[in-house]
């Protein structure tokens, strides 16, 4: 109960984008090497674009952190955790691609949070902290079950995410990404659904 | 613990909710999609699926940026075409199938191709000219079974639209597993129509999402051998090509 109360003030709070906090959301350390795709996006974007981009790289080092979590917990399903790298290898990947494309169209990886803007992308759509740090305390079948609810929680707030971008954006590699992303996160969830009782 | 994840779950719906919030697309010009086998919007049209939504009134209009992936064109209007939830009759097909394109407007073409999850099944070229009517395309679904959604892409040569049908099949015979609805087998693909360009192989392959991967197992996918890096349960949106993490194209 209280932990709920904390997610919903946060999302609250979401709506203003955190403009203040200039650092990395991300815990997660360095990011590890993965298969560099030097292929740059292709030129025609607009704006949305930018801004799925920039959001969904935050987005993604988040949900990298969140799944770091299971495999760093013991007395958890092998295929949690093999799902659990699968996720985080996997976007990794895409935030490689990402930051190519913008750094091919000149522009950072991180946003100018224009409240406006990211309030029109459906808020930040990134996890309390606080959130994450109480379950990082957890453990066995009450890890599993608070994981499971904050990752399919953020997960759609992935998907929010992609959305935007497929009605909004112009750029084809971008909205390419946007399906995938899409595709995929309701996969996880489905298969976080198989895999944890009670989802 | 239960209150507390309703609210969890609450919560995201509150970030979803302004999402769900949908434009209908400006009554569009042109254009076109596939009429046989009867694609979702042309099940809508004809009144054979229920609860359509403006779809059911346009179903040339599914008009989106080439390289989507969806049902709908990206077009949130349209929504309702990629919703798995609805009773989408599947026609019953063999070892090929012959997609009936109908069009309101003739663009030039740069090629239409046709995807059963995320492997390419066709590319066929349009010559870079006006289609052909009718046109009609023939292709092979080896290595599938069951039920399958198909996406066909008609392309645009001289604008950076493409148009989208999804076509549900039950391939191989039997009935279809969901829906009140009899496929529409009544009117099988006119099969008199010559194809206008030959299709090519299917370049499928042997993945398959929902299949459990170990480290070191082989598949194929779009011509291409891969092996897996990383045991895990394939999904939609990891295939091959996308997910070099995962996969090691060999």
């Amino acid at each position: 109960m209280k932990l709920a109360l904390v997610l919903v003030a946060g999302l609250v709070a979401l709506a203003g984008c955190g403009t203040g906090d200039g650092s990395p959301t991300t815990a997660g350390g360095p990011i590890s090497p993965v298969p560099q795709s030097a292929a740059a996006a292709s030129a025609e974007y607009n704006d949305a674009d930018v801004m799925f981009l920039q959001m969904m790289i935050a987005h993604n080092n988040q949900g990298v952190e969140i799944v770091k979590l299971v495999q760093a917990k013991q007395a958890q399903k092998q295929e949690l955790k093999d799902l659990a790298a699968a996720i985080e290898a996997t976007q990794q990947t895409e935030n490689t691609e990402m930051r190519n494309w913008l750094k091919g169209w000149g522009k950072p990886e991180t946003g100018s949070a224009d409240p406006h803007a990211h309030h029109h992308h459906g808020g930040d759509g990134l996890t309390d902290k606080g959130l994450l740090e109480a379950l990082s305390k957890k453990d066995g079948l009450e890890f599993t079950l608070d994981f499971a609810d904050i990752f399919v929680a953020h997960q759609h707030n992935g998907v929010a995410l992609a959305r935007t971008e497929l009605k909004d954006g112009k750029n084809p590699e971008a909205k390419a990404l946007a399906q995938r992303v899409m595709d995929s996160r309701t996969g996880e969830v489905q298969q976080i659904r198989t895999l944890v009782p009670g989802q | 613990m239960t209150v507390k994840r309703k609210l969890v779950a609450a919560a995201a719906g509150a970030i979803l909710a302004p999402i769900a919030i949908v434009a209908i697309p400006q009554a569009a010009s042109a254009h076109g999609y596939v009429s046989s086998p009867p694609s979702r919007q042309a099940n809508c049209a004809q009144g054979k699926v229920s609860g359509c939504g403006a779809i059911a009134y346009e179903p040339q209009s599914v008009e989106g940026p080439k390289g989507l992936r969806s049902c709908n064109g990206g077009l949130p209007g349209f929504a309702e075409l990629n919703d798995e939830s609805k009773s989408w009759p599947a026609a019953s097909v063999g070892n090929s199938v012959t997609f009936n394109w109908k069009f309101t407007a003739y663009h030039r073409t740069s090629n239409y191709e046709y995807y059963i999850g995320g492997t390419k099944i066709a590319d066929i070229s349009g010559n870079n000219s006006a289609p052909k009517d009718p046109t009609s395309h023939t292709v092979s679904l080896n290595g599938f079974s069951g039920r399958q959604k198909v996406l066909a892409i008609w392309n645009i040569a001289d604008t950076p639209m493409a148009f989208y049908s999804c076509i549900d099949l039950q391939i191989g015979g039997g009935n279809p597993p969901t829906t009140s609805n009899p496929p529409t087998t009544s009117n099988p693909p006119t099969t008199s129509n010559p194809p206008t360009s030959t299709s090519k192989p299917p370049v499928g392959g042997t993945w398959a999402a929902g299949s459990a991967y170990t480290v070191g197992s082989t598949v194929t996918y779009g011509g291409a051998t891969y092996r897996c890096q990383l045991a895990h349960t394939a999904i939609q949106g990891w295939e091959p090509p996308n997910t070099p993490a995962l996969w090691t194209r060999q």
